[in-house]
């Protein structure tokens, strides 16, 4: 294991916590509305409550790179089983939505470099922001393979309309802006910082029909050195 | 049945006044101002909630849009929000401008409230 301080992190974290209070409460408010309304499924009461909790745990972790607190530790690590174990925190969020998940892990890849909780992190920050985008009954596809750079991790949905918008436009598309940031989907703001800061770099990414987000992270150096 | 046109981002927010209201009014949905003018046009709604948080344009900007129709400008609109207006904004001529008809901040009004005031809009 190695441990390094990342060497570039965008230093946003004052406008994502003005951000996150936005947000969190809109989404204390649908809990609230949600527990007044006592006919209401309670899987969508955890589901509301798993994301919000998800979204502060996300955001202090950033905060925490970005002020120098945490490090991050460098190891290899399978993006399958990291992408299966976030489908799985995801489970409750996507049924809420009506959305479905398709998992296509390529047989065989080679483990990446990555810090494996900033990586699970980024992955579900990217996730939540992503289904807050898609319309119900929507099918998201999560691909993990290999590309001659590295491993290159898309989540993609055929009903996503991301195709005539840039990345920053993507984020206007969930929240308005707020006092000129950005929006209050923190989410997406939080996921691109987390692979900034395992020296990735999270984009729009369309292909056929489907459009959604991407990132591509480098392979093991260990492996390399083989 | 009367019919309502919900105006909101939140997926969840939707699916909590739907179930409020869904068995008194006849719900109509958009997600943003483009959507809301289209959905307005088209299910000539009885009355309007509206978040102001929308996707894209502000609900301001909506709001200002939507008042300068003709046929609109009289609606019953319902502002049921979680952006915390000041009473310096609510007191506003601009704010008055808009005529809307009760202003309801989310965190503190429950969806009983919201429905009481769509019921006494709609009288």
């Amino acid at each position: 294991m190695k441990r390094v301080i990342p060497f570039e992190v965008e230093n946003q974290t004052s406008g994502l916590l003005l951000l996150l209070g936005e947000e969190l409460k809109q989404t204390l408010v649908s809990i609230s509305q949600a527990s007044e309304l006592q006919r209401q499924d309670g899987v969508e009461i955890n589901a509301q409550a798993r994301q919000a909790m998800k979204t502060i745990d996300n955001i202090l972790l950033y905060q925490r790179l970005c002020s120098g607190q945490t490090e991050l530790s460098l190891e290899p690590v399978h993006v399958g089983s990291t992408m299966q174990e976030v489908a799985h925190a995801m489970q409750s969020i996507m049924r809420a939505a009506g959305c479905r998940t398709e998992l296509k892990i390529q047989h065989g890849l080679p483990p990446v470099d990555v810090d494996r909780h900033i990586f699970a992190s980024a992955l579900q920050s990217t996730w939540q922001a992503f289904v807050s985008l898609l319309p119900e009954n929507s099918d998201v596809v999560c691909q993990a393979q290999r590309t001659t750079t590295g491993i290159r991790l898309s989540l993609r949905s055929t009903q996503a309309r991301l195709e005539s918008v840039t990345f920053a436009q993507t984020n206007q598309l969930s929240a308005q802006p707020i006092n000129g940031l950005p929006g209050a989907s923190t989410d997406i703001l939080v996921a691109r910082g987390l692979f900034s800061a395992m020296g990735s770099q999270l984009s729009k990414t369309v292909s056929r029909r489907a459009s959604g987000f991407g990132a591509t992270l480098t392979m093991s150096r260990q492996l390399q050195m083989l | 049945m009367k019919r309502i046109l919900l105006i909101d981002s939140n997926r969840y927010s939707q699916k909590n006044i739907t179930k409020q209201l869904g068995h008194m009014y006849t719900l109509d949905y958009a997600r943003d101002a483009s959507e809301a003018v289209i959905a307005a046009d088209k299910k000539i709604p009885d009355a309007v909630v509206m978040e102001l948080t929308l996707a894209g344009h502000s609900g301001l900007e909506f709001l200002y849009e939507f008042r300068t129709y003709p046929d609109w400008r009289d609606l019953p609109l319902i502002v049921y929000s979680t952006i915390k207006l000041s009473a310096e904004v609510l007191n506003s001529a601009a704010w008055k401008q808009l005529a809307i008809t009760e202003y309801l901040y989310k965190p503190e009004a429950s969806l009983e409230r919201l429905a009481f005031s769509l019921e006494k809009a709609l009288a």
